[in-house]
């Protein structure tokens, strides 16, 4: 049987290191997928998910249960990526340059054609939008754990959620255009 | 969102729930869990050239010392007067040790800064070394 995220939290609070390993290896996946879906680059979602863990372990005994312990730490995770997107949009990198990169890692990774348009059409949305649309698609969460995440109300978070669609939307029909590409 | 418009969108949303995902990099778990070992182990030192600092502090700390005896203890500049006067000599005598000491405590108290701020210096880059090799 499965242990719980609390059960494992317990566990850390109580010294077990393995316990730490086992919530890093569960959330590691998700994790990451916010980082690079906000920082459009893998060095430095690396770093985003390395630091949002280790912030995690300092304060997992401030944490109080209110919420799941996914939407606790998916919000330290988005607040991370954001910073970080933030700190380093003052080095700007050219846009077509940053989506090479994205292209390339498509590519290591095995994915489709349909799935590398994808990712190029995500980095070319703002960073905060490319983390709701990563929310919204990536696993079952509601509205309110999508809005409690990016620290905005409900309604707020259906409303960013829905034009953040759209404009994903008119940017990948353009692109599988361009590629003559059906859906 | 209109239903038209909702159609358009759901075209999109099986594709976009199949490519959202990422994969961590395999390296991810253990490289976070190295970064947890306690920062509060006993430091080591490895290398000859990391003693240096602390080698350095500690020199700098005797020589502060000796300074402080020589300049203190060190009486050569005193005597007698002509007409020996017991309330004048030691009146003197107190002068001559309170100048020599207030000299050579300036001088120490500012050399022991100095040797606590190389000894600090290089703890602290011994310590970040340590815990990010």
């Amino acid at each position: 049987m499965m242990i719980s995220d609390q059960e494992l939290i317990a566990k850390i609070c109580g010294g077990d290191n393995e316990a730490f390993r086992l919530l890093i290896t569960r959330y590691q996946n998700f994790a990451f997928t916010i980082a690079i879906r906000v920082t459009g680059d893998s060095m430095e979602a690396e770093e985003v998910v390395q630091d949002s863990f280790l912030k995690a372990h300092q304060s997992l005994n401030s944490f109080r249960g209110d919420s799941k312990f996914s939407t606790w730490f998916y919000r330290i995770v988005v607040n991370f990526a954001l910073s970080s997107k933030r700190k380093n949009t003052l080095q700007t990198k050219p846009l077509e340059e940053s989506n090479l990169e994205f292209e390339d890692l498509a590519g290591d990774s095995d994915k489709s054609e349909k799935e590398a348009l994808v990712n190029k059409a995500i980095a070319t949305l703002n960073a905060k939008d490319a983390g709701i649309i990563t929310l919204y698609y990536m696993e079952d969460l509601s509205l309110e754990e999508i809005g409690k995440i990016m620290d905005m109300s409900h309604s707020n978070a259906k409303v960013s959620i829905f034009r953040a669609r759209q404009r994903l939307g008119s940017i990948l029909k353009e692109l599988f255009e361009k590629n003559g590409l059906l859906v | 969102m209109n239903t038209q418009e909702n159609n358009k969108m759901e075209k999109w949303d099986d594709l976009m729930k199949k490519s959202i995902q990422e994969k961590a990099p395999s390296h991810l778990e253990d490289s976070i869990m190295s970064m947890l070992q306690p920062k509060t182990s006993p430091l080591k030192i490895k290398s000859k050239s990391n003693l240096m600092p602390f080698l350095f502090a500690g020199g700098l700390s005797l020589f502060s010392l000796l300074l402080w005896l020589i300049s203190t203890f060190s009486s050569t500049s005193y005597s007698i007067p002509d007409q020996y006067n017991f309330s004048q000599s030691l009146l003197s005598f107190i002068k001559y040790l309170d100048f020599g000491l207030g000299n050579s405590s300036l001088i120490l108290a500012t050399l022991a800064i100095i040797s606590l701020l190389i000894a600090d210096y290089a703890y602290r880059s011994l310590s970040s070394k340590r815990n990010f090799s």
